[in-house]
C-alpha cells in the first residue's frame, strides 16, 4: 500500500514552500508592495525633483545625484520584504501549521533550508524588476534632469540593491524563526530598521557603531556617486564589499539562530 | 505496525511518560485511552517526531518517523485542531502538503470526496470553516498520501453526530483493509465502539492493554441500579452493609457488586420503598474510572478489608458523565 519512492530530498519541499508563498495573500501582497513602492515612489520622487529644479527651488541638494535617486526607493520598499521574510516563517508558528509542516517534512534542516531558499527565490524574482524598473521610473520622472543606464557604477549598484533586498528577506526570516512569532519579529525589526538605525547614524558618538547595523552596512552595497566613500577612514562609510560582508554576517547569524530554535522546538 | 517501547519523557520535574510500551498490529483499530493530561498526545507527538523522547523507542514499520521517506505516504496523522493557516483555501492547503511528499495532486479531489467536504467548501478559506469542517479537512490531510498507518489524536472532537458515525465506519473499513489504526481519545465510550483493543494510559503509564471485550469483562463489575423514595436512607443502609454505592445523575443509585435480590432484601428489612430495581452488567466506563482511580490513588497496604469498596472516585470534571450503559461495538 505504501508507495516507496526515492528520498524526496529538497526539491519537493522547495516546491511545497513556493506553493505556500503563492497561496497566502499576505505573502503575495507584500511582494507586490515592493514592486509598487519602488516604481511608483521612484516616478513620483523623480517628478517632484524635476519640478523643484525647474522652478529653481532651493530644497534640492546641490549634490543631488540622479543615479543615487534612482535607487533611493529601495530603502522604503525594503519594508515590504521585511514583512515578507517575517511572514514566510512567522505564519507557520502563528497558525500552528508548523506541526503539520514538520509532520510532512520531519527533517528540520531540509524544511528550514527549503523555506529560506523559496523565500530568497521569491524575493529575488520580485526585487530584480522592482529595482530595475524603479530606477527607470525615477529617471523618467526626472525627465531632462535624469540620467541613463550607461553610468559605469550602475550594474554594481543595481546588483547590490537586489542582493541587499534578498539578504534582508532571509535575515528577517531567520529572526522570525528565532523568536517564533511574526508579531514579535516585527516588533524587533521595524524599530531597528526605521528608527534606531537612523537615530544612531545621526548621533556622531554612535555612528561608528551604527554603520555596522544590517541596513546601514547593506545600503553601502548600492551607494553610488556622491554617496560613495571618499576617505575610507571616514565614519559611516564602509566600502560596498565590506557592506556586503557585514550584511552577510548578520544574515548568517539570524539564520543560525532560527535553525537552532527550530531544532530545539518541541510541539 | 506501530511499536512503542519503554518511552519516557520529562518536562522539567514533571514526568509526562514513565516507561510506556504497546504495539498496534496492522488490521486493527487500537484506542489510546486516558483522561486529559495522561500523556496520550505526548505519545502521539513522539511517534510523529514532533517531540523528542528522553528514552525508549517509537517506531513505525520498524523505523523512526523522521527516517521515513515521504512520511505522508506511510503515516496519516491527525493532530488536535489548528494545523492549517486560516487564510488559505482547503484545496490550496492540501496542495502544498501534497507537493512536499510528491503526492499526485489528483489525490486532493479524492480525499475531499472521501471525507465529504463539498467542492464549494474546499474553495473557501479555512477561516470560514466550522470546527467539524476543520476536522474533516484534517482527516483529508491525513489520508492524502494513502498511508497504511493512521495516527489520529482526538478525531471525534468537533464532529457532529453524522460525522462521528461516519468516522466510526471509516476507521473500521481502514482496519479491515489491513491498515494500522491508532486513535487517541478521552471519550472512552466513543473509542470502545470502534476499537478492537484498548491501551489505557494514566499518569504516564500503561494501566491496561487488552482487547476491548476482555477489558470490560475484567474490570467492569456488574451491579444494581435502584431508585427509592428516600435514596439517602437507602444509600446509608447499603453502605452500612458494606456495598459500594454511587448516586447517578438521574437520582438513581448504582450498587456495585450486589444482586437485585440482595438489595431488595435489605430494603425490605429496613422498610424502604423501592421504585425500581434492576441488574446492570457493568460498563466500560466503570472499568475505566476504576482503572484511573486506582492509578491515581494506589490502595494503602494497611487498609482494613471491610472498607475495601470505598475507592475514591476521580472528579467527574475531566471525565464524561457516568451512565450505566454498556457500550456495544457496532456490527462488524
Amino acid at each position: 500500500m505504501t508507495l516507496r519512492l526515492p528520498s524526496p530530498g529538497l526539491m519537493p519541499v522547495l516546491r511545497s514552500e513556493l506553493t505556500k508563498i503563492g497561496t497566502l495573500r499576505s505573502c503575495t501582497a507584500s511582494l507586490a508592495a515592493l514592486f509598487v513602492t519602488c516604481t511608483a515612489l521612484g516616478a513620483v520622487s523623480g517628478w517632484s525633483v524635476r519640478r523643484a529644479v525647474d522652478r529653481g527651488s532651493s530644497v534640492v541638494r546641490p549634490d543631488f545625484d540622479p543615479e543615487a535617486a534612482g535607487l533611493a526607493a529601495v530603502a522604503y520598499g525594503q519594508f515590504a520584504l521585511i514583512v515578507f521574510g517575517v511572514l514566510i516563517i512567522g505564519h507557520e508558528y502563528s497558525s500552528g501549521m508548523i506541526r503539520l509542516s514538520l509532520t510532512a517534512v520531519p527533517r528540520r534542516g531540509v524544511f528550514y533550508t527549503a523555506k529560506l531558499l523559496a523565500g530568497a527565490g521569491a524575493a529575488l524574482a520580485v526585487a530584480l524588476p522592482s529595482v530595475f524598473l524603479g530606477y527607470l521610473a525615477t529617471q523618467a520622472g526626472l525627465g531632462a534632469h535624469g540620467t541613463t543606464l550607461s553610468a559605469p557604477e550602475l550594474p554594481r549598484a543595481m546588483a547590490g540593491a537586489v542582493t541587499y533586498l534578498v539578504l534582508t528577506t532571509v535575515l528577517c526570516a531567520g529572526i522570525a524563526g528565532a523568536v517564533r512569532s511574526p508579531v514579535a519579529a516585527l516588533a524587533v525589526l521595524t524599530p531597528l530598521y526605521f528608527l534606531v538605525s537612523q537615530l544612531l547614524m545621526t548621533v556622531e558618538a554612535t555612528a561608528w557603531f551604527a554603520r555596522y547595523l544590517p541596513d546601514q552596512a547593506g545600503f553601502r552595497m548600492f551607494a553610488v556617486g556622491a554617496d560613495l566613500p571618499v576617505d575610507p577612514g571616514e565614519a559611516a562609510s564602509l566600502s560596498p564589499v565590506l557592506g556586503l560582508a557585514v550584511l552577510v554576517a548578520w544574515t548568517c547569524a539570524a539564520v543560525a539562530a532560527g535553525m537552532l530554535r527550530l531544532r530545539r522546538l518541541e510541539l | 505496525m506501530i511499536e512503542v517501547a519503554e518511552l519516557t519523557k520529562r518536562y522539567g520535574s514533571t514526568v509526562a511518560l514513565g516507561g510506556v510500551g504497546f504495539s498496534v498490529p496492522p488490521g486493527s483499530v487500537t484506542g489510546l485511552l486516558g483522561p486529559n493530561g495522561a500523556g496520550k498526545t505526548t505519545i502521539v507527538k513522539i511517534l510523529l517526531g514532533l517531540v523528542r523522547q528522553d528514552t525508549g523507542r517509537a517506531l513505525i514499520h520498524g523505523e523512526r518517523y523522521r527516517d521515513l521517506t515521504a512520511p505522508l505516504r506511510t503515516v496519516g496523522a491527525l493532530l488536535e485542531a489548528g494545523c492549517a493557516h486560516r487564510g488559505r483555501t482547503a484545496r490550496r492547503h492540501l496542495r502544498w502538503l501534497a507537493r512536499s511528499n510528491r503526492i499526485p495532486l489528483s489525490r486532493i479531489d479524492a480525499v475531499l470526496e472521501q471525507v465529504g467536504l463539498p467542492d464549494r467548501a474546499a474553495r473557501a478559506r479555512i477561516s470560514a470553516f466550522s470546527l467539524g469542517m476543520t476536522q474533516r479537512l484534517g482527516l483529508a490531510a491525513a489520508l492524502l498520501g494513502d498511508p497504511d498507518v493512521l495516527v489520529l489524536d482526538e478525531p471525534v472532537n468537533g464532529l457532529d453526530a453524522e460525522g462521528i458515525i461516519w468516522l466510526r465506519s471509516f476507521l473500521r473499513r481502514q482496519a479491515d483493509q489491513g491498515r494500522t489504526v491508532l486513535v487517541s481519545s478521552h471519550l472512552m465510550t466513543e473509542v470502545a465502539r470502534t476499537a478492537d483493543r484498548l491501551v489505557v494510559i494514566g499518569g504516564g503509564r500503561v494501566l491496561a492493554d487488552l482487547p476491548t471485550d476482555e477489558l470490560i469483562e475484567r474490570y467492569a463489575r456488574p451491579g444494581v441500579r435502584v431508585t427509592a423514595r428516600d435514596p439517602a436512607r437507602l444509600a446509608a443502609v447499603l453502605r452500612g452493609a458494606g456495598w459500594e454505592v454511587r448516586p447517578l445523575p438521574d437520582g438513581a443509585l448504582s450498587v456495585t457488586g450486589a444482586t437485585a435480590g440482595q438489595v431488595g432484601d435489605l430494603a425490605g428489612r429496613h422498610r424502604i420503598v423501592l421504585e425500581s430495581l434492576g441488574g446492570t452488567s457493568g460498563s466500560l466506563e466503570d472499568a475505566y474510572l476504576d482503572l484511573v482511580a486506582r492509578a491515581d490513588n494506589p490502595p494503602p497496604p494497611a487498609s482494613p478489608p471491610s472498607s475495601a469498596p470505598a475507592t475514591p472516585r476521580p472528579s467527574t470534571a475531566t471525565l464524561p458523565p457516568s451512565s450505566a450503559v454498556t457500550p456495544r461495538k457496532d456490527s462488524r
